[in-house]
């Protein structure tokens, strides 16, 4: 008999493993190539095939159906040590404590296969309980599975709230052990009718409000403020919990008022709470909208505002460095000219980040010449190159013409070249090599400076991502270079990309475009 | 008067930076600190260039450029927008009324202002094409 009570359970249930499931493979499609999201959508995987057992396993129509579904419930093991390598995932400490991931995963195969051979000693029977027709009855097996569920991630759990503590990725760390403490927290309700202890199930349901703040955790590139991301998670959590919730009570409340009403037909309600979500979204995104205006304004007028006298003092300098002829202002003032070509570089910087880039302006094309534009850069570059006796060559044949947008190609090659400059310790080399190969320009600059480690190739080119070396070898860095020069060279159907043999061995980046020179016959 | 030069400027600082650079060099410089003085000065006096702020009083340099364009006898004046603005629609916008040139105070210098006046009116002892 499903009664009411059991529906509601059940339907909680259903919908928490469908989101938990969703949530996993939205984390793998924001990155597949990282780890990190590969491995929280593998987590995923048996969480929901716990709770499909959940809501099946009550639905069965015999004993012998009801036992076979409820037996999935040793996937629980599985869900332990997804737990223990999640948590030392997020904490970075994967390889350190490989010994214990290799035994978490020991031991689940081991209970797993123990019950595969005793089916009887993990589960001996399904019995009717509460409002469930049929539910588990827990053997000695169950008995130490459950030990395991709860004890086995706790020796992690310790380890994340250490690493919290320290100074590397505070922030982000207290964050995790907050949201699995809350999903440990939930998750275990279900256990208590296992062992009879007359507690509903369904307050083990809303697991996923611990799993999908964990998963916003993950994609989200920077937590600078807990109690923001905490408020933020709260949020997408609640949304996405009620907006399905919302969708579930409308085809109950559909099927209600056809069943009741005769002059409502089945598509009424639909079509008019689809029209009502329509307006509400509208009104949502224009808000949005609204909201996103401001802040480009606000950035936009600001940065405006600071130009002025930063530009005064810029070209004061100048003035004052021509004009100089003493040695020691001459000095001072040029001292002052960095310090403020710094600041000017910073607001630049920022009201670059701000611009919305959706491909509204168009590139103009024009003939390019990238030599050029590199012996410019150095030039620029002048003082700190000999300041540290960097070796900066170019390698070419001749000009190598490209049809692009200037200013914009320009900028790539500044990031480049600064990067290679700033990044290359004193004495190093950087050269520049461009050629064109078919239809393509390439164009590449290598340097013996900082290089990257293989992790963090993938994230190199990602907004605000600096990698730990340059963190250390430059501390003013923003992170923004290298992703708006991916943006423009994609902008220019080009490709971009870097290689390096890794941390401390140099680095190429490069960038190949279409040179859109017809070829005179 | 091809070495002539308007600048439309309401900073007296880069008015007259710009101004005292280009004078060196022997061009004519004359400077009008608002949108409406700029094109009172251009009814007055035939110019070969005009460098543009864009952010003015009274009237912005937006509308001083439409204005421009759309009179038969400044129309052909090239016009060189010299803003701290830098966003793609303002870029779009000034050239879409008509600015030949677009430059961003604060990533310039006076200097690199001069041989832009330069390329595009020629130095002033030139003798005239």
């Amino acid at each position: 008999m499903i009664t009411a009570q059991l529906l509601v359970t059940l339907a909680s249930h259903a919908f928490s493993g469908l989101i938990m499931l969703g949530s996993g493979f939205f984390v793998l499609l924001q990155n597949p190539k990282k780890k990190l999201n590969v491995f929280y959508f593998i987590f995923t995987i048996p969480l929901f095939i716990y709770e499909a057992s959940f809501v099946a396993g009550p639905l069965m129509p015999s004993e012998s159906f009801a036992y076979g579904v409820w037996f999935i419930n040793i996937v629980d093991v599985f869900i332990t040590a997804t737990v223990v390598h999640l948590m030392f995932a997020v904490s970075g400490l994967e390889n350190r404590f490989r010994w214990y991931l290799k035994a978490t995963y020991g031991v689940a195969f081991a209970i797993f296969a123990a019950a595969i051979v005793y089916p009887h000693l993990f589960l001996p029977q399904v019995v009717p309980k509460l409002y469930f027709p049929w539910y588990l009855d827990a053997g000695p097996l169950y008995v130490v599975m459950f030990v395991f569920f709860m004890t086995a991630p706790i020796f992690p759990y310790i380890k994340l709230v250490q690493a919290s503590t320290g100074p590397l990725n505070r922030i982000k760390l207290e964050y995790f052990v907050f949201m699995f403490a809350l999903g440990y927290a939930i998750g275990p309700w279900n256990f208590a009718l296992v062992f009879d202890y007359q507690i509903d199930p369904l307050y083990g349901s809303p697991l996923w409000l611990g799993t999908i703040p964990i998963a916003y955790g993950i994609i989200a590139d920077q937590l600078f403020d807990i109690r923001l991301v905490l408020k933020r998670a709260l949020f997408y959590s609640l949304s996405i919990g009620g907006i399905t919730g919302f969708l579930a009570l409308l085809i109950f409340l559909n099927d209600y008022l056809v069943d009741r009403l005769p002059w409502i037909q089945f598509w009424t309600v639909p079509i008019f709470t689809g029209a009502l979500a329509f307006i509400v979204g509208r009104v949502i995104w224009s808000k949005f909208a609204e909201n996103e205006r401001v802040k480009y304004e606000f950035i936009t007028v600001a940065t405006h505002k600071l130009r002025t006298p930063l530009t005064q003092i810029s070209w004061g300098l100048r003035e004052l460095v021509e004009a100089s002829k003493e040695e020691k202002p001459r000095e001072l003032a040029l001292r002052i000219q960095q310090a403020s070509n710094r600041l000017i570089e910073l607001t630049n910087i920022i009201f670059e980040a701000t611009q919305k880039d959706d491909g509204q302006y168009s590139y103009t094309k024009e003939k390019v010449g990238l030599i050029g534009v590199t012996k410019d850069v150095f030039a620029k570059l002048g003082h700190l190159i000999i300041e540290k006796r960097i070796e900066a060559s170019i390698h070419v044949d001749g000009e190598v013409y490209v049809m692009a947008d200037e200013r914009r190609i320009r900028s790539v090659i500044e990031v480049f070249l600064e990067n290679a400059v700033v990044y290359t310790p004193e004495g190093g080399f950087v050269q520049v090599i461009a050629y064109e190969k078919g239809n393509r320009v390439i164009y590449s600059v290598r340097d013996s400076g900082i290089g990257v480690s293989g992790a963090e190739r993938k994230s190199i080119f990602m907004r605000f991502y600096r990698t730990d070396a340059a963190k250390r070898a430059d501390t003013e860095g923003v992170g923004l270079g290298l992703a708006m020069a991916k943006n423009i060279i994609d902008r220019h159907g080009g490709r971009i990309g870097m290689e390096s043999p890794g941390e401390g061995k140099g680095s190429t980046f490069w960038f190949s475009i279409p040179h859109g020179i017809e070829a005179v016959p | 008067m091809k070495d002539s030069i308007l600048y439309i400027e309401d900073e007296f600082f880069f008015a007259n930076t710009i101004a005292n650079k280009l004078s060196e060099h022997g061009f004519e410089m004359d400077t009008a600190k608002n949108g409406t003085l700029g094109i009172e000065a251009l009814k007055k006096k035939k110019y070969g260039l005009v460098l543009l702020d864009l952010i003015l009083p009274e009237m912005s340099g937006f509308e001083v450029l439409e204005h421009m364009k759309q009179d038969p006898a400044t129309k052909d004046i090239p016009v060189v927008v010299l803003s701290n603005l830098s966003s793609d629609e303002d870029r779009e916008k000034a050239k879409a009324l008509g600015a030949s040139d677009f430059f961003v105070k604060i990533n310039t210098t006076p200097n690199e202002v001069l041989a832009m006046v330069r390329r595009i009116v020629g130095s002033p002892a030139d003798p005239t094409p």
